[in-house]
């Protein structure tokens, strides 16, 4: 392995954000400490968060010893798999409020199925969208696609987990906007997810409902379902420009803002490093979308060129998602922003994501000579 | 996949890239609009939030007699106090601290709701609650978040009933006197005073409330504490009461209904107020039951009748007439006047007390000592209604003493003008002469009758008369005193007060039944015997004051509707309540 042939940029960006996120809780850990008078929970996330990165990182690492291709015969045993754990986790899952989202691991949290299954779905929908022109119309194509990704889908937002579902069903599609449809025919898929959206809607659960409508008017039920909302608002505004530092921010270390260390992780930025930080976390986004662009550029591989798409797609969707919910943009759903957002199954995710990236740009450097 | 294909595909790719930057964007702008634009509003929200002022009351000053005696303080209770916010089902929590009290879960509701403040803000609304419900709520208190039971104070009143009217009573601040107090810092379910010392001087008794700025979570615990300003004590209080004579008082009043007063001429302290029947403050504290408020209703124990009481003078107003007709120079402490047990005017016969016997020829001090009626009868007439009315404004009956309790009335004292307007009837000598004996229209409170032998004692000076002998500073110990205070001066020569004085000597010398001795002082007294409409019932007074000739106390009983059919019979009652103040501050010159 060369080092000229690492996909620079592109790790720049994931070290940068991995790193902006390590340092986030490290300062909310020393805030924490400061207003409290002894480190507290955020120390806890900051050590664990290393832990994992670290073992992450080892296996991502690891994995750059592997030609990607390998993963074409994996992802039906991984599909079988994932969607299996899918399963499991509504018959053994724990999570608050009577949803079941983590299949409990001993030492940890859990495991969180729907993060992985995003991956699992990722490859799937690449394999499918590149099995070979003989056998298969473009339309069948579309049908396998939509076959495999609804089970996945509709399991998980069983859960219930709207939010991630959602997500699944936004990666399949921004993939398959990159397969060679026309517009027309883009048209009519749109159409049918439309179709979709609207029996989605009516088959909301009442609370997931009232999450919709919360979002369009936080200030209207602001100790209930709107709480969560304001108070992230809150805790984002007060950092001002600079943020407030160690000293000065308060709705982090008292935890007025709930699960500020997961989901609502960019207000936490937000109260300690103000707009700079906030401005600077979204940059890097635009970095890492940037440089994920530029490696599918290079791409010549349709398997890779998909896997990349469908991963890109995936770290736009959670950081707009993500980012706009803690900013009153979007409803209140549990998409973890990408790198930054405390929880171990997020964060494998995401590493794996970045290696495969950098795997499918090193072995098409090795296949051109 | 040919190289056209990619290339579409790039094309696509780096479109969506391009709308994912430029939303990206847009939330930067989002964010400079909270952060930047707003960032202040937002920092001043994120303070609210954990921010609480948590303020406690202060002890409320106590109050003690002239020697000390405590007669009002604090002792321990808890209250029961809700945080909304904490709240996870008000209907349930609430329920319970209903269930418990027996309070209406209504009320505890429109409690919380009227409060007007932040969510995090302790609001109490139940006070006082017995042992037993506060240790029943001890034990739930875990799972009734929002709900907290915490250690308070409540007003209480060893002495028991004990000048209860002096001291009047705590009670929950009403609608109407939050209204008003607001600016002062009153709150909802604070304590103020009701009624009596506890009202008059609730500004000295009600201390400061602490405050403290604390520093919570979201959960609403406190991490840190960042301000404080402790409680500052209410100030104590001082009376002029002296808890031995105002018991004899509250004694000799037993079961009765009247009055009894004690008071020091020289600078208008009163060494006992007392009201009958009278009630026990501390049941206001506690709740007070159905069956105490009937009987306290029918019997009108809550009325302060030594101060707001308006009651027939009877012969104890002699001093006005006498004092009008020498003044007036009517007559003179050598005029004559025949009793033949009564006189005939305008054909109907007016009766002296002794009719059908008579007093044969008065002078003014054989007049006060007989209680003659026909002498002050003619006295009256003589002198005439306008010049009456004119001394009765004099010694003030209708004005207020200004005395330091809330309630206090007037007198009455009856003009021409105002009988003609009130009963289309013109004033005839009849009505004049009714009044010089102190009957008809003319009414007294009893503090007010006191006040005017007080006058008289002092040559003319009344010394307004006060319950508040000093105040003491919780901290710093430091006693202020009351400064006495000229409330009036009659403006009646000498001479006139030294006859009128003269012939209340001769009441307690040689009035007969009304005779009081005590030792070898000289003792000025007057009975009063009042017709009440209803034969055979009759309200008495007596008051007296000594010695004559460097008086150090004045003394009144009087009962409503007495037991007595005379009031000479109230002589050795007087005699008991001059006799005990002397055996207490001792002879001339007695003082504390």
């Amino acid at each position: 392995m060369k080092f000229h042939r690492l996909p620079l940029f592109f790790i720049i960006s994931v070290v940068l954000l991995i790193g902006f996120g390590l340092a986030t809780f490290y300062v909310a850990s020393l805030a924490e400490r400061y207003t409290l008078g002894h480190f507290g929970s955020y120390y806890s996330y900051f050590q664990k968060t290393l832990l994992l990165l670290g073992l992450s990182l080892i296996i991502a690492v690891m994995l750059q010893f592997v030609n990607y291709r390998v993963l074409r015969y994996l992802t039906i045993p991984a599909y079988v798999i994932g969607t299996g754990l899918l399963i499991a986790v509504l018959f053994f899952g724990t999570g608050a409020y009577g949803s079941r989202r983590w299949i409990p691991v001993a030492g940890s949290s859990g495991l969180q199925p729907s993060e992985i299954q995003k991956l699992v779905i990722i490859l799937i929908v690449a394999l499918i969208l590149t099995l070979p022109q003989k056998r298969l119309t473009i339309g069948l194509k579309i049908l396998l696609v939509i076959a495999a990704v609804i089970p996945s889908v509709l399991l998980v937002e069983k859960e219930p987990d709207l939010g991630s579902a959602s997500l699944l069903l936004g990666i399949s599609v921004i993939m398959l906007v990159h397969f060679r449809l026309t517009g027309r025919q883009l048209l009519v898929l749109g159409l049918v997810l439309a179709l979709v959206g609207g029996g989605v809607w009516l088959g909301l659960r009442p609370y997931q409902r009232t999450r919709i409508e919360t979002f369009l008017n936080p200030q209207a039920d602001p100790l209930g379902n709107g709480y969560n909302v304001i108070q992230s608002i809150v805790a984002t505004g007060s950092g001002g420009l600079w943020g407030r530092g160690i000293k000065g921010s308060t709705q982090a270390p008292l935890s007025f803002v709930p699960v500020q260390y997961a989901d609502f992780v960019f207000s936490l930025v937000g109260e300690l490093f103000g707009f700079a930080g906030c401005a600077l976390l979204v940059l890097l986004f635009v970095m890492l979308l940037w440089s994920t662009f530029l490696v599918f550029r290079s791409l010549t591989d349709d398997f890779a060129r998909y896997i990349v798409v469908g991963i890109g797609a995936m770290w736009f969707l959670q950081a707009a998602v993500n980012m706009g919910m803690t900013i009153g943009l979007s409803p209140v759903t549990g998409i973890p922003l990408p790198f930054i957002s405390y929880g171990g199954s997020s964060l494998f995710t995401q590493v794996m994501a970045a290696s495969i990236v950098v795997s499918v740009y090193r072995v098409r450097d090795e296949l051109r000579f | 996949m040919d190289k056209l294909q990619r290339f579409r595909q790039t094309r696509r790719f780096l479109a969506v890239t391009i709308l994912f930057t430029v939303i990206l964007l847009g939330i930067v702008a989002r964010l400079y609009f909270l952060q930047v634009v707003k960032g202040t509003y937002y920092a001043g929200v994120a303070e609210d939030n954990r921010l609480r002022i948590i303020s406690t009351d202060a002890p409320r000053g106590e109050i003690r007699d002239r020697n000390g005696v405590i007669l009002a303080t604090d002792v321990p209770s808890f209250d029961i106090v809700v945080t909304t916010y904490d709240l996870k089902n008000s209907n349930q929590e609430l329920g319970v601290v209903a269930q418990l009290t027996g309070a209406k879960l209504q009320t505890l509701k429109d409690t919380v709701k009227k409060a007007g403040v932040g969510p995090y803000t302790p609001i109490t609304v139940v006070r006082n609650v017995s042992k037993v419900v506060a240790l029943k709520l001890a034990e739930q208190e875990p799972d009734l978040p929002g709900i907290q039971l915490i250690m308070s104070t409540k007003r209480s009143y060893p002495q028991g009933t004990l000048a209860a009217h002096v001291l009047g009573y705590t009670g929950e601040i009403g609608d109407t006197e939050l209204q008003a107090l607001q600016t002062k810092g009153y709150v909802m379910k604070d304590t103020i005073g009701k009624e009596g010392v506890e009202q008059q001087y609730e500004s000295l008794l009600r201390g400061q409330k602490s405050q403290k700025l604390i520093e919570v979570d979201a959960g609403g615990k406190a991490v840190k504490t960042l301000q404080e300003k402790p409680a500052v004590p209410g100030k104590s209080i001082i009376l002029t009461i002296d808890v031995r004579l105002q018991k004899m008082c509250e004694k000799l009043l037993g079961n009765n209904q009247g009055a009894a007063i004690i008071m020091d001429p020289r600078n208008g302290e009163l060494l006992a107020l007392a009201s009958a029947p009278t009630f026990d403050p501390n049941k206001f504290i506690s709740g007070i039951s159905s069956q105490d408020w009937k009987t306290w209703s029918a019997r009108g124990s809550l009325f302060d009748r030594a101060i707001a009481g308006t009651f027939p003078p009877a012969s104890t107003f002699k001093v006005v007439t006498g004092t009008a007709g020498l003044e007036t120079h009517t007559i003179t402490d050598r005029s004559i006047i025949y009793c033949g047990g009564g006189l005939t005017v305008g054909g109907r016969l007016f009766k002296c007390w002794i009719w059908p016997g008579r007093h044969g020829n008065e002078d003014i001090y054989k007049a006060y000592a007989d209680s003659c009626d026909s002498y002050f009868y003619t006295v009256a007439r003589l002198t005439g209604i306008e010049s009456m009315d004119t001394y009765a404004h004099k010694y003030g009956i209708d004005k207020l003493t200004a005395v330091d309790l809330p309630g206090e009335a007037t007198g009455f004292v009856p003009t021409p003008q105002w009988k003609l307007s009130k009963y289309k009837q013109a004033w005839y000598d009849g009505d004049t002469m009714n009044m010089g004996i102190g009957q008809g229209y003319v009414l007294e409170t009893p503090i007010r009758n006191i006040s005017i032998y007080s006058s008289i004692a002092m040559m003319g000076t009344l010394w307004r008369p006060h319950l508040l002998k000093a105040s003491v500073d919780p901290v710093t110990k430091a006693e202020t005193q009351t400064t006495p205070v000229v409330q009036s001066t009659l403006g009646v020569s000498t001479a006139t007060l030294t006859a009128v004085r003269q012939g209340l000597y001769l009441v307690s010398k040689t009035g007969g039944d009304a005779r009081i001795q005590v030792g070898n002082i000289k003792i000025c007294a007057k009975t009063g015997t009042a017709e009440t409409g209803t034969l055979n019932v009759y309200d008495t007074w007596m008051v007296a004051f000594a010695p004559m000739d460097n008086p150090t106390v004045a003394v009144l009983l009087m009962y409503e509707d007495s037991p007595y059919q005379r009031s000479t019979s109230m002589a050795p009652l007087l005699h008991d309540m001059l006799q005990q103040y002397f055996n207490l501050y001792g002879g001339k010159n007695g003082s504390n």
